[in-house]
């Protein structure tokens, strides 16, 4: 009997070589490895997949779908009526990618950042001035941002035009409301980090809210704030928020909304099923569209097209910027300060009425708390257009009131300011840089010019700034209590490559007989090149 | 199927190429940035230099009876610095000056206050941003207070030092009055109690305003002084070249020459020759 050789080192592959020879050893490896790391599919199945070749019975192409993580998550195929645009535009999978988008770009921009009101607006100024790709990051994050809100809102629109949130359905809906607000919440929050004027005022309003809230309404505002006033307490409190919290939130409840979707197959359009019956989850072998090769392919694309699209919206001067303002300050509030525009029909509200009822109760427990329940309200099983008339009707309805209150927070609703400081801040706006900021620093000259003179203005530039100027005090004019409402630029030589430049409005009060001005002083220096993408 | 791929390896391609071109535009994008945030520092300074320093340092750095100027030349060339003894920059000390203000005056001025404290961290009003927005908007006049732009006088008095006979000014005797009782503090030991030679007359002696003429007689006296006035003045600025009789050096405290400026003393001196 042969006594087996002692081994010093035990290797299968050393085994194999020695069995098969080097080569069909090592192929057998490379399959191996790839096998498992694609749960499932060996390399001539994954060339398959990439030649586009029918797959072979049983479809191998189905083993990840069944046995890895990633693919799990993933139908393992479609149905063709889901197989275009319509009826889902992709939009819950574009949700995911700019969340995915977010995540990476927040990481990028999380390593220059400090959340203290000490240097945080300072990270602001040096991720433009002084890192790699630091605007574009910046740029890219925030529209990011407002695009994943925009779109996981346009998603929950689809869904409840195509009735896909009935039964057996509900609870994806909920998870997905929860979604939406949670992504609403995470933008918010985010908006505070720059640590500029628009940020902290944006906030500020956001945060009153909270104050309105019943009972607990003081605490709940201190505990959001860190303070009377947001200081660095509450920077720190909402970059938590920000990149911890609800980032955590939004990927359990994406995980479940997700797998809701395995569970009940994606929702066909509503005139491809009989009326009431869901018919999902038994997609036909003849109908079906597998994941692989067409939709991951598809998908691939995307991700390509769409990198793209976002890295030239903001890669030169033109294109898409992240404002910065001037450094937060909580003893100045800017003119015509506005919450961010997805809550600005909360501001609308706000402008109706009492603060609870219209700040708090209807936009974060009746509205928030109406759509995350809706599908147990609305129990009708028919999802066919003509049977939901009054279910789209309010649809239709809330999305123009909606669209109506969100007109109504901007400050060209109900704002009543003095038309003085609102011509001044048509030439210098501040909330964003404004005519004056953007204007030709060599072709502004010296000298006083006058409003309403602005044909005879000694260059193009302060004739087209003194028209705009002139025009805006149009509105003063119709006032009575304004007499000769002039406008006045006042320009002079203060510094090397400074110019100070006065915009003076001045009237005569006809109750009192005195006369009257305001005055605004903007210092312009020749290299400050506003609109740069700041 | 076709077209998707094509579509997404062109999108890759221009994707990567687009990352290269914004690669090479990066370093002169990130320098326009930092030239235009410099600029919109001064833009900043010069509002908040219009609110809180101009009142003392004048409009455009001018200077006032009550600050020193700062759109002078010696300021930008060194001088100045070099006179102080910073060792530090300019940026450093326009830093440090705004921050943490001024606890004792430039030599040879006499502005009625120190410069205050600005920054929050000293408990002034405002953020360290604040601060170098003021001090990129004062480096700003450099360019022209170096060209040869007239450097404005410093203006303020002229401190007294201790030369007994230089020449003073009018004197007022209710302003020396004043400066007795008050910022000098004189009457608390002359007037108001004897830890000093008491300046009315008491005891066989006359008032100071004629004790002067006998203390320069007597041959115990140490001093330089020829008159009765610069006996006075001596006293003052020189406190311990005669000590009289009875009491201490060193009481009287021996830094009025760098206290008082020239009008002070004749203004002083005018109030003690009403003692006879």
């Amino acid at each position: 009997m042969r006594i087996p050789r002692p081994k010093i080192l035990s290797l299968p592959f050393l085994d194999d070589i020695e069995e098969k020879g080097v080569l069909k050893a090592s192929t057998d490896l490379a399959d191996d490895v790839v096998t498992r790391v694609t749960a499932g599919l060996n390399i001539s199945d994954v060339r398959a997949v990439l030649r586009g070749d029918p797959p072979a019975r049983p479809n191998p192409r189905l083993t990840p779908h069944a046995d890895g993580f990633w693919f799990h998550v993933r139908p393992g195929y479609y149905s063709n009526l889901m197989d275009g645009l319509y009826p889902t535009f992709r939009l819950g999978w574009l949700a995911t990618f700019f969340f995915a988008w977010e995540t990476l770009t927040g990481i990028y921009l999380m390593i220059f950042y400090t959340p203290s009101p000490i240097v945080a607006y300072e990270n602001m100024l040096d991720i433009l001035s002084n890192v790699p790709f630091g605007r574009w990051m910046r740029d890219t994050h925030k529209l990011g941002g407002e695009l994943m809100v925009l779109v996981v809102a346009f998603h929950m629109v689809r869904t409840f035009i195509t009735g896909s949130y009935k039964r057996p359905r509900q609870f994806t809906w909920a998870t997905g409301a929860l979604l939406l607000i949670f992504t609403l919440f995470v933008s918010f929050f985010g908006y505070l980090l720059p640590w500029d004027q628009l940020s902290l005022w944006a906030v500020t309003i956001g945060a009153s809210t909270a104050e309105a809230t019943p009972f607990i309404g003081r605490e709940a505002d201190l505990l959001m704030r860190g303070g009377p006033e947001i200081g660095a307490n509450g920077l720190l409190r909402a970059y938590l928020l920000h990149v911890i919290v609800f980032p955590l939130i939004l990927i359990v409840l994406l995980s479940v909304h997700y797998y809701k979707v395995i569970i009940h197959g994606h929702s066909l359009p509503p005139e491809a099923e009989d009326a009431g019956v869901d018919t999902a989850r038994k997609v036909p072998m003849n109908v079906r569209t597998y994941f692989m090769p067409k939709i991951l392919t598809r998908e691939l694309v995307y991700v390509a097209a769409l990198t793209l699209i976002l890295l030239a919206a903001s890669a030169f001067t033109f294109g898409y910027h992240a404002p910065l303002e001037p450094h937060a300050d909580n003893l100045i509030t800017p003119l015509h300060t506005t919450s961010p525009w997805y809550f600005l029909w909360v501001q609308g509200l706000m402008k109706l009425g009492d603060k609870f009822i219209f700040g708090a109760l209807i936009p974060f427990g009746i509205v928030f708390g109406t759509l995350v329940v809706w599908p147990y309200i609305e129990v009708g099983r028919n999802r066919r257009y003509g049977a939901r008339r009054i279910g789209l009707s309010i649809a239709a309805g809330s999305l123009v009131l909606t669209a109506i209150l969100t007109y109504m927070g901007t400050p060209w609703f109900a704002v009543e300011t003095s038309p003085d400081q609102e011509a001044v801040a048509v030439l210098l706006p501040q909330t964003s840089p404004g005519p004056l900021r953007l204007a030709d620093w060599e072709d502004i000259p010296f000298g006083t010019l006058v409003a309403s003179e602005w044909e005879a203005a000694p260059t193009r530039t302060t004739s087209k700034l003194l028209k705009l100027f002139d025009n805006a005090l149009e509105r003063g004019r119709e006032i009575s209590i304004y007499g000769n409402l002039e406008g006045f630029m006042i320009v002079e030589d203060w510094q090397s490559n400074l110019k100070k430049i006065t915009l003076r409005v001045g009237w005569d009060n006809t109750e009192t007989g005195e006369p009257a001005e305001f005055n605004e002083v903007f210092f312009f220096h020749r290299n400050s090149d506003y609109g740069q993408g700041e | 199927m076709k077209y998707y791929v094509v579509g997404g390896t062109l999108a890759f391609i221009g994707a990567v190429a687009l990352l290269i071109v914004m690669t090479a535009m990066e370093p002169a994008r990130m320098e326009s940035f930092t030239r235009s945030y410099e600029s919109r520092q001064i833009e900043q300074g010069a509002l908040i230099f219009e609110s809180s320093c101009l009142p003392c340092h004048g409009p455009q750095g001018g200077g006032t009876p009550l600050g020193p100027p700062l759109n002078r030349a010696d300021l930008f060339n060194g001088e100045y610095l070099t006179a102080i003894g910073w060792s530090g920059t300019l940026g450093d000390f326009l830093r440090s000056t705004i921050s943490a203000g001024r606890a004792v005056p430039t030599e040879g001025t006499n502005f009625p206050q120190r410069m205050p404290t600005w920054s929050e961290n000293f408990g002034g009003p405002f953020r360290p941003d604040q601060i170098e927005n003021v001090v990129a908007y004062v480096m700003n006049w450099g360019e022209r207070a170096s060209a040869g732009a007239e450097p404005t006088e410093i203006t303020g008095d002229v401190m007294m030092g201790s030369d007994i006979f230089i020449e003073l000014p009018e004197g007022d005797a209710e302003v020396g009055e004043s400066l007795a009782a008050g910022e000098l503090g004189c009457a608390a030991c002359h007037i108001l109690s004897t830890v000093g030679p008491p300046w009315e007359a008491t005891g066989g002696l006359p008032g100071m305003a004629i004790r002067g003429d006998i203390r320069i007689q007597q041959d115990n006296y140490g001093g330089n002084a020829t008159s009765g006035d610069e006996y006075l003045i001596e006293a003052v600025v020189e406190t311990n070249a005669h000590v009289v009789e009875g009491f201490q050096p060193d009481i009287m405290p021996t830094n009025f020459s760098e206290r008082i400026t020239l009008q002070d003393m004749a203004h002083l001196l005018a109030y003690i020759k009403t003692f006879e």
